[in-house]
This record gives structure tokens, C-alpha cells and sequence, in this order.
């Protein structure tokens, strides 16, 4: 009896002991609700010892009615400059991004960034892959596969590879930015906004510039307090167009006043009759606002920066508190 | 007092049909209670209603806790819970039964490999749990005086019972969702899965999961819902990649990881401070008809997949945290985080949602909607699942919060412990005022 009892009692064990959980293989479909279909389009190339990736990413639809914005960007680009359509709103830098454009859009706004990229063997694959993965995309793994995405051309002598990718990705709109340039301004017909990346850095904005001809710009930047003051400045803007000594102190002694609606402006024409062609004039403008110092500057050519003038200095005039 | 132990509650050894309790020779006299003490269930219980048995299980028990407790030196508290407390049978490693000064692992690795089975919590559990019932049955007085007995066995039944169903469904995910998107999945950081996702439109996939219970180093996993053979060559509950040095050969052919290799790291505690995680890694072969496809090195840690293509499908595989499909979608319309005067400390933490029940019943959508906010101290309850304010989504390059982690626990035992603590008070209060109140009878 007893040993019936201990059989039964080990068969129980046993019975138990083959109860652990083992889960069956699933298989199921699963929706995506965030997911559409994604176009992007970027262009890579070196720029000195660093590559850059221009990219714009968004829904199809929208990206291919501004690929061609994109593109001719980046054909602009040169130097790490180059024009950008007005209706392309510029963010400030971040830390990985030398810049990042707000496109606006009926059907969504889309984005466009430039950032800087490690040069390494194979950077052009790498990239593409990081991209193709946030579009549930294959990475390249063969030539063929690479050519289907990339094609190169040249531009001002260097090699831009243009990629294009279509797929299923789950990017964020992006929010419209707060204007960074803290004036209401009205800009002149012909200036365009312009993109500088040496320039444009965090620690100088609010800034913004302008190409009013190819060969002629406008720069606004801001800093506290009087920014240096006026002779310092002076010295600064001549080094510009390779002016020192004597011109200068002439240029300071002629510096005349402006009445703008934000205050009185302190104006600097500035000549160097030494170099005949390209940039030799520059007009500076200092207006104190509230604490703080706009610089405003307008250079060029002498017959392109006279011929800009009257709407450079109505553009001054003009500005008013945000 | 030693005497008297017949007249108590609790007998020790097989009870003796003439005295097991105080009305027994009065049922014996019966018909009915002869005829039943002659069935073999009777029988039976009165096997499983041994007091020697009950000290057996509980001796059982402490040393179970005991080699429990040392395990959590080499795993985590989950996989401990997992191995000895929530299974029927548990493997314990001669080094905890030897448990002495001399066993050094490392002189002895033996010690370390033989593993002797040894009954798991469950098959304990259930065990005392039969022990006792059968007891109550065959045994215990029903009598209105023994009621605070009877409460207090109720109430560790119910514990039982409850860690039982706690073991069994309980579940603890996470939802992250952005800020102004839609979520419908749980991710669960205890546990892994291998995948293979094949993308089907822009809305959905199929998706064919392996569970984590299969991913044993060695194992080989055929199905014919498979699109291939999958051999673990190794899988670590904890590990890291690391970039192979240009002497190094990896072991990887296949795959964006084949310049890594895998580092086993030990598996974190569980219980710590910091709460980390572990990530699980693995090497894993697959193959087609004998045919190696490739051998690749995944890591759960990584966002992206891996892809491979068979029978010109083209299918997105990896490790990844196990993730849970939930039949209701919450939208994230405003994600609020707001941080004390000059300070990164979170004030506020606040998620305005919406749900959707999409779950269809009778060939009709549950549509059950509603709008709450999720705020610290401030959960939402909705179908037998609780979602808690967790933490924030940075964006990458601004550090802004841009979206909510919510973490969601279904528990549907969780009220299983306050019912047994109350009702095993009540009954320890009721036992004690009876004794008192036949103490004072007796002093009188």
C-alpha cells in the first residue's frame, strides 16, 4: 500500500514537472499607425577634410514638390554658402546640424538640415543605410544597389552624390519654428536668403544674411551691450576689405547718423580704392536697441553696394520691434 | 500541553480513524462515514492531508528560498523568479547544495555544471495547497469555533492562489509614444523575441515571432512558420558589442554587425539603485534546407534591423525587446514636462491622451473612446490594465521633451493579497479573542 502510495505520489511529480510553459511561434499582422510613405532626397559631398549631407526628408508627395528647391540649394552651395528659397524659415543650429530649414507646406511641412559628416571609408554607404533604415529600406550591399540610389555629378568641381529613397517611415512633422529674428523687416525685392555655415553659428544669431548679387551681401548679427563700440568695429569691417591706418580713421571721423523707427543708427562707409575688383566697399551700420547693438552690413563691389544703397538704408530705416 | 495535541486543530502523523477529531467516533458510528472512509479518495487525501507531509513541503520550501536567494548572485531577480519560484521543476547547481567554504567553482567546475532537480515553487505551492485542502476535508472540525482557522488557511490560500495567477498573467510594458502620434504595442524590457517582419503595405506587416522561452544556446528552432531554420549558437540575457580589432576574425558572416564581436557581461541584479537593464545578445545561424544562410550577431539594443532575403522575400530580422500588440491605439495629444525653478528635477510629468478600444466583438469595433490625463500619482485604469506616467522621449538634438513613456501593468490578482491579508487578520483576531475569552472563562 505504502509503495502504491509513493508510485502515485512520483507519477504526480512527474506529470507536474512536464508543465513548464513553452510558448508556440506567433504569427500576426500588425498595423502601423504612424507609418507612410517617405521620400528623401540628399546630396553628399567632401568639403575639406569633413563630408556634408544636405537631406530633406518628408511625406512623397511633399518632398517631390520641393525636390527641386533642394536642388538647386544645393547647387548654390559653395563654400559652405549658398541661397535658399524665401519660403524656407532657418532654424538655429544645434549640435549635430549646421543648419535646419522649416518648409511649409498645405499638405505638411517638411524639413530640410545640413549637417557635417565623418569622412571614414565608405561614409557614402554608411549614410545611405542609416537613412534607408528609417525607411524600412534594405542596406546597400552591392554596387548595383548603390547606383540604383545615388548618382553623382559635378559641381563647382567637386563630386555631389544626389540620393533618393522612397519608403515606409515614421518621421516627425516638424513644428513650425519660433522666428529667431526677433524684428519685423521688409525685404527688399532681390535680396535672397542666404546660408553661411562658417557664419552662421549659434553663437552669433540672431543673424541673418542676405545675397543681394552674387557678389554683393547683407549681414545682420547682434550682440550685448555696444558690441565693442564703434572703433573697434570700424577696425574689424576694414580688415574686411583689406583697409587699415589712416583711411580708417578718416572713415570713423565721417561717420554719419541715420533716423530708423528703432533709434539712431550710426552710419560707416568704408572704400579701399587699392583693390579694383570684387569686394572693396562696405557699409556698416551700429544701431542700439534696447540694450543691445544691431550690426547690419552691407558689402560688395563700390558700383553694386552705391547701386544697393537707398534700399539697404530704407531696409534700416524700416526695421521695427517684433 | 504536549498531551493535548490530540485535541488540537492540527494532528501529527496519518490520523487514526478512532480519535482524529473530537465528533469522529460519532460519524464513525455512521453508515455513510464508513462506507466513505473505505473509497480510495479518502484515502488519497488522507495521504495528502499528512502532517509529515506538510513539514516535508515546508522544509522543501526554506531551502528552496534559501538556494533562491544564493541564486541571485550569478542572475537577475527575474530570472531567479522565473527559474525557482514560477516553475514545477528547478535545476539547482551542486554549489548551492554543497553551499560550503572549500566548493570554489573555480577549483571545482563541476560543481558549478551538475545540476540535481529539485521541485520549483509552483509544484511546492501546489502541494501545501492539496495539503491542506485534503487536511480541511478529512481532518479539520467543522465547527463554528475553529471559523478563525478556517479564515486564516482562506487567506494563505488566497496569496497562493493569487501569486499563481500573478505569475501566470501579470504582465509589465512600457508604451512610448510621441507627442501628437498614436501607440498600439507594450514593449516588455524582461523579456526578448526573435523576429522576422515582413513589410506587407505602408500600415502593416506580418510579423513572425520566436519567444524567448526557444532562444537557448544550442537549440535549433524548425517550424514551418518559419521562413528558415534558426540555430542559437549563443544567447546572453546580458551582453555588449564590441568593434573587432583588425587582427580579430569575427564570428559574424552576415549582417550590419559582422565587424562586431559579442561580449557576455554578467547579469544585472534586478534590485539595484539604478535599475538598469540587461540587453540581450545572440549568435544565431540560419539556414534553408542544410543550406547556412549567413551567421549573424544581433544585439536588442540596436534600432535597427538586420535583412535577409529568401524565396525573393525580403524580411527585416532581429533581437528585440518582447513587444505586445494591444487591441486599443492612444493617440498623445499634449506631453507636458515641467521642471522646478532652476533645476533639470521633473515637476511635472503630464500626458493628455485619447483611447481607442479597437477590438473587434461580434464583427463590430468595441469602440470604446476616452480622453484622460496621465500625471505622476495619477494613473489611468481601462480594461484590467493600469498605465502609469513613466518618463519622457528627448528629442535627439534639442534634449526637448518631444513625447511620453507610459508604463502599463496588468496584474488581474492584484487585489488578491489585500482580500487574504484581511481575511487572515479577521481570523487570527477571531482565533485569539476565542482563546482569551476561554482563558478568562477558565481563570474565572
Amino acid at each position: 500500500m505504502v509503495v502504491h502510495r509513493w508510485r502515485s505520489g512520483l507519477l504526480l511529480l512527474c506529470l507536474l514537472a512536464g508543465c513548464n510553459r513553452d510558448e508556440p511561434i506567433a504569427v500576426y499582422e500588425t498595423t502601423h499607425l504612424n507609418r507612410r510613405e517617405e521620400r528623401l532626397i540628399a546630396a553628399i559631398f567632401k568639403q575639406g577634410e569633413s563630408g556634408i549631407a544636405i537631406k530633406m526628408s518628408g511625406p512623397n508627395a511633399v518632398v517631390q514638390r520641393h525636390a527641386q528647391e533642394l536642388r538647386d540649394f544645393v547647387e548654390s552651395v559653395a563654400e559652405l554658402q549658398g541661397v535658399y528659397p524665401k519660403t524656407w524659415i532657418q532654424e538655429g543650429a544645434t549640435e549635430f546640424r549646421m543648419a535646419n530649414f522649416f518648409i511649409d507646406d498645405p499638405d505638411g511641412p517638411i524639413s530640410c538640415n545640413i549637417a557635417q559628416i565623418p569622412t571614414k571609408p565608405g561614409f557614402l554607404e554608411m549614410n545611405i543605410d542609416r537613412w534607408a533604415s528609417k525607411l524600412t529600406l534594405p542596406p546597400v550591399q552591392t554596387p548595383a544597389d548603390l547606383n540604383a540610389v545615388a548618382k553623382r555629378t559635378e559641381l563647382h568641381g567637386r563630386d555631389v552624390h544626389f540620393v533618393e529613397l522612397v519608403g515606409y517611415g515614421e518621421g516627425k512633422n516638424p513644428t513650425k519654428p519660433s522666428p529667431s529674428f526677433p524684428l519685423k523687416d521688409t525685404i527688399p525685392e532681390g535680396w535672397q536668403p542666404k546660408f553661411n555655415a562658417l557664419k552662421l553659428s549659434p553663437q552669433i544669431v540672431p543673424s541673418r544674411m542676405f545675397s543681394v548679387t552674387p557678389e554683393t551681401e547683407v549681414f545682420i548679427s547682434k550682440l550685448e551691450g555696444d558690441g565693442g563700440g564703434l572703433t573697434k568695429n570700424v577696425v574689424r569691417w576694414g580688415g574686411q576689405i583689406a583697409l587699415s591706418g589712416q583711411a580708417l580713421l578718416a572713415a570713423e571721423k565721417n561717420v554719419r547718423t541715420l533716423k530708423a523707427d528703432l533709434g539712431a543708427a550710426q552710419v560707416v562707409d568704408l572704400f579701399n580704392p587699392l583693390r579694383k575688383t570684387g569686394m572693396n566697399r562696405l557699409v556698416g551700420v551700429l544701431l542700439p536697441h534696447q540694450g543691445s547693438t544691431w550690426f547690419l552690413v552691407l558689402k560688395g563691389p563700390a558700383d553694386e553696394v552705391q547701386e544697393h544703397l537707398a534700399e539697404f538704408e530704407t531696409y534700416v530705416k524700416t526695421l521695427k520691434r517684433g | 500541553m504536549i498531551s493535548r495535541m490530540d485535541q488540537t486543530a492540527i494532528q501529527s502523523g496519518p490520523p487514526k480513524e478512532t480519535h482524529f477529531t473530537a465528533t469522529a467516533p460519532e460519524r464513525s458510528a455512521t453508515t455513510w462515514s464508513k462506507a466513505w472512509q473505505e473509497t480510495w479518495l479518502y484515502k488519497v487525501l488522507r495521504v495528502l492531508a499528512s502532517l509529515r507531509l506538510t513539514v516535508v513541503l515546508f522544509a522543501l520550501s526554506f531551502l528552496l528560498v534559501y538556494w533562491g536567494t544564493l541564486a541571485q548572485v550569478d542572475f537577475g531577480i527575474n530570472t531567479v523568479m522565473d527559474r525557482y519560484f514560477r516553475s514545477f521543476v528547478v535545476k539547482i547547481p551542486l554549489k548551492f547544495i554543497v553551499s560550503a567554504p572549500w566548493a570554489d567553482e573555480e577549483k571545482w567546475p563541476l560543481l558549478n555544471q551538475i545540476r540535481l532537480p529539485y521541485p520549483g515553487g509552483w509544484l511546492l505551492g501546489s502541494l501545501l495547497m492539496t495539503n491542506l485542502f485534503s487536511a480541511h476535508i478529512i481532518r479539520f472540525k467543522r465547527h463554528w469555533t475553529q471559523a478563525g482557522i478556517w479564515m486564516i488557511h482562506t487567506g494563505i490560500a488566497i496569496m497562493m492562489i493569487g501569486e499563481f495567477f500573478t505569475g501566470m498573467y501579470a504582465s509589465e510594458g512600457q508604451m512610448s509614444i510621441l507627442e501628437g502620434k498614436s501607440a498600439n504595442f507594450l514593449q516588455h524590457h524582461h523579456a526578448t523575441e526573435f523576429v522576422f517582419i515582413e513589410t506587407l503595405s505602408a500600415e502593416k506587416d506580418r510579423v513572425i515571432v520566436v519567444p524567448q522561452s526557444k532562444l537557448r544556446t544550442g537549440s535549433t528552432i524548425q517550424s514551418s512558420e518559419l521562413p528558415c531554420d534558426v540555430t542559437v549558437d549563443l544567447y546572453a540575457v546580458n551582453a555588449k558589442l564590441m568593434t573587432l580589432k583588425n587582427t580579430e576574425r569575427g564570428w559574424a558572416t552576415a549582417g550590419m554587425n559582422r565587424n562586431q564581436k559579442l561580449e557576455v557581461l554578467p547579469e544585472g541584479s534586478g534590485v539595484d539603485s539604478s535599475s538598469k537593464i540587461d540587453f540581450p545578445a545572440a549568435q544565431i545561424i540560419l539556414s534553408r534546407d542544410g543550406k547556412e544562410l549567413g551567421r549573424y550577431l544581433f544585439w536588442s539594443v540596436l534600432e535597427n534591423p538586420d535583412w535577409i532575403t529568401i524565396d525573393g522575400k525580403k524580411y527585416q530580422i532581429a533581437l528585440r525587446f518582447q513587444r505586445t500588440v494591444c487591441d486599443y491605439v492612444i493617440h498623445l495629444d499634449k506631453f507636458t514636462h515641467k521642471k522646478h525653478p532652476h533645476s533639470e528635477k521633473a515637476f511635472d510629468f503630464r500626458s493628455e491622451i485619447r483611447l481607442e478600444d479597437r477590438k473587434v466583438e461580434g464583427g463590430k469595433e468595441r469602440g470604446d473612446h476616452r480622453e484622460a490625463a496621465i500625471y505622476m500619482n495619477h494613473p489611468m485604469r481601462y480594461n484590467g490594465e493600469t498605465f502609469y506616467q513613466s518618463s519622457t522621449i528627448p528629442d535627439g538634438d534639442t534634449g526637448r521633451s518631444i513625447g511620453t513613456v507610459l508604463q502599463v501593468v496588468r496584474n488581474p490578482a492584484w487585489t488578491f493579497p489585500y482580500w487574504s491579508c484581511t481575511i487572515a487578520g479577521l481570523g487570527m483576531l477571531f482565533h485569539f479573542w476565542l482563546n482569551l475569552s476561554r482563558f478568562i472563562k477558565r481563570s474565572a
